[in-house]
């Protein structure tokens, strides 16, 4: 499945706790040292196979960028995908 | 067919951003006379349900479409100016926007961090409601003139296609024969997405 494919209600969840100490690369590094501490542990209430569709678009995301835009900072992505690390033990 | 009032908020972008043009790139196209009350991303952010989340921000667009047209009215009275720019349709899925500010800095800040376009091009907004599997749909629509169109197609590549399309596959001038096609066109483009 993809991301968009989600009920908007299940990206909305995601996006919520992706968000919770702001948007873009600075939400990203707060929440992951969140995670890697232990103070943020994984969202109860969004099951594995949502959290899966997101972490495979964000991988998709970040595996094209990486071909098409080398040169471009997509540190926002890698933060992510390791917070997913954390909470899928993946 | 043709909405009559499509048709006068893509005017009115092309009225306004005429008559913007030169103003940095950071600055023109969020003028402060149009300024939303809160961003997309404070709305996603306030709303606790989807829906709330879709009327909010289809509430300031239709805000800001008003005051733009309403400014423009009081400048020009009914002797509206003649624009002949050329542009495209844009497309924002606002839910499937996943707020990691890459569009807003591969594009110097031409889209925010809800991959917005800025709001003085804003055109629509509508909410779909499918029900099985439960979705809801905020669509924002807005008129991009030419001169922007590499930054966009930038933005749709770095926003994984998922956001982010093109609403009309031709790039057409504002007349209006023209529009009609247009607005036809974008009707297509949101019942395929």
């Amino acid at each position: 499945m993809r991301w968009k494919s989600l009920p908007t209600d299940a990206r909305k969840a995601v996006n919520d706790v992706m968000t919770e100490f702001g948007s873009g690369p600075d939400g990203a590094r707060k929440l992951l040292e969140q995670a890697r501490s232990g103070a943020r542990p994984r969202p109860s209430t969004i099951s594995d196979d949502t959290l899966r569709v997101y972490r495979d678009f964000v991988q998709e995301k970040f595996d094209e960028l990486s071909k098409l835009r080398p040169d471009k900072n997509i540190d926002v992505m890698r933060d992510r995908l390791e917070i997913y690390r954390l909470w899928l033990g993946e | 067919m043709l909405s009559d009032y499509l048709a006068d908020r893509i005017r009115d972008a092309a009225v306004w951003y005429n008559e913007s043009a030169g103003a940095p790139l950071t600055a023109g196209f969020r003028s402060s006379a149009l300024k939303p009350k809160y961003s997309f991303f404070e709305v996603f952010r306030m709303c606790k349900s989807v829906e709330s989340v879709a009327k909010y921000q289809a509430t300031l667009v239709g805000d800001v479409c008003l005051a733009r047209n309403v400014l423009i009215r009081d400048r020009h009275g009914s002797n509206l100016p003649i624009v002949e720019t050329i542009g495209r349709l844009l497309i924002l899925d606002t839910f499937s926007c996943t707020y990691d500010g890459l569009t807003a800095d591969s594009t110097s800040g031409f889209f925010d961090e809800s991959d917005c376009p800025p709001w003085d091009l804003w055109i629509d907004y509508e909410i779909r409601v499918d029900s099985s599997p439960r979705h809801v749909r905020g669509l924002l629509s807005a008129w991009i003139p030419q001169e922007y169109f590499a930054i966009v197609e930038e933005a749709i590549v770095v926003s994984g296609g998922e956001a982010l399309s093109w609403g009309s596959s031709e790039h057409v001038g504002l007349d209006a024969v023209s529009i009609s096609a247009f607005v036809e066109e974008l009707g297509r483009s949101v019942f395929a997405a």
